[in-house]
């Protein structure tokens, strides 16, 4: 019995994350092209899950909607996953601008050490290996 | 990749129009598990979004 589509809790981000690097077809010629010149950040998907939950995380905290449907009967988690982005609102108030920019901040700083912790290598580099 | 950016942005302003790119909602990824392929799921997942706005892009 799967479950309807549904906002992902935020302890499942790594399982969705799990579930959108295992699917990723790593011989496809285009997903190299694609992912090996996204820059600047966001990274995406960045190969290893733990840099796609700091994106998906990021995601949840602004505009993104991040949906997942779950197996319910076999109480297996985000056996499916989308991703969307939507509409880039600029947040109004002194408040709303300074959560933003906070949010930022702390995301990338994330992202910047799970960048050093790999030393670089990502779905990019993994990807290009095999090309 | 330049080339891949400037044609892209020309496909979004043929499909969405002018002035609508920025309410536009994108789907920027959709995976399915590949036992569970093929029950529908990825329809579910996409029409959640789709029918609550009008403008979106795959």
């Amino acid at each position: 019995m799967l479950s309807a589509p549904h906002i992902c809790p935020i302890a499942d981000v790594p399982i969705a994350s799990q579930t959108v690097t295992s699917v990723l077809n790593h011989e496809n010629r285009f997903v190299s092209f694609l992912y090996n010149n996204h820059t600047p950040p966001p990274l995406v998907p960045n190969g290893k899950p733990e840099q796609l939950s700091i994106y998906l995380y990021r995601l949840l905290s602004t505009t993104g909607l991040v949906l997942t449907v779950d197996d319910e009967e076999n109480k297996r988690r985000c056996v499916g996953v989308a991703v969307w982005q939507g509409p880039i609102t600029t947040p109004t108030g002194l408040l709303g601008r300074l959560k933003e920019f906070g949010a930022n901040c702390i995301f990338d700083v994330w992202n910047q050490i799970n960048w050093v912790y790999y030393r670089g290598s990502g779905l990019n580099h993994a990807v290009c290996s095999v090309l | 990749m330049e080339a891949y950016e400037k044609v892209a942005k020309q496909v979004r302003l043929e499909l969405l129009g002018e002035g609508n790119e920025k309410n536009t909602w994108y789907l920027h990824m959709l995976a399915v598990l590949p036992e569970y392929q093929g029950k529908g799921i990825g329809k579910a997942l996409v029409n959640y979004v789709t029918e609550k706005v009008s403008v979106f892009l795959l």
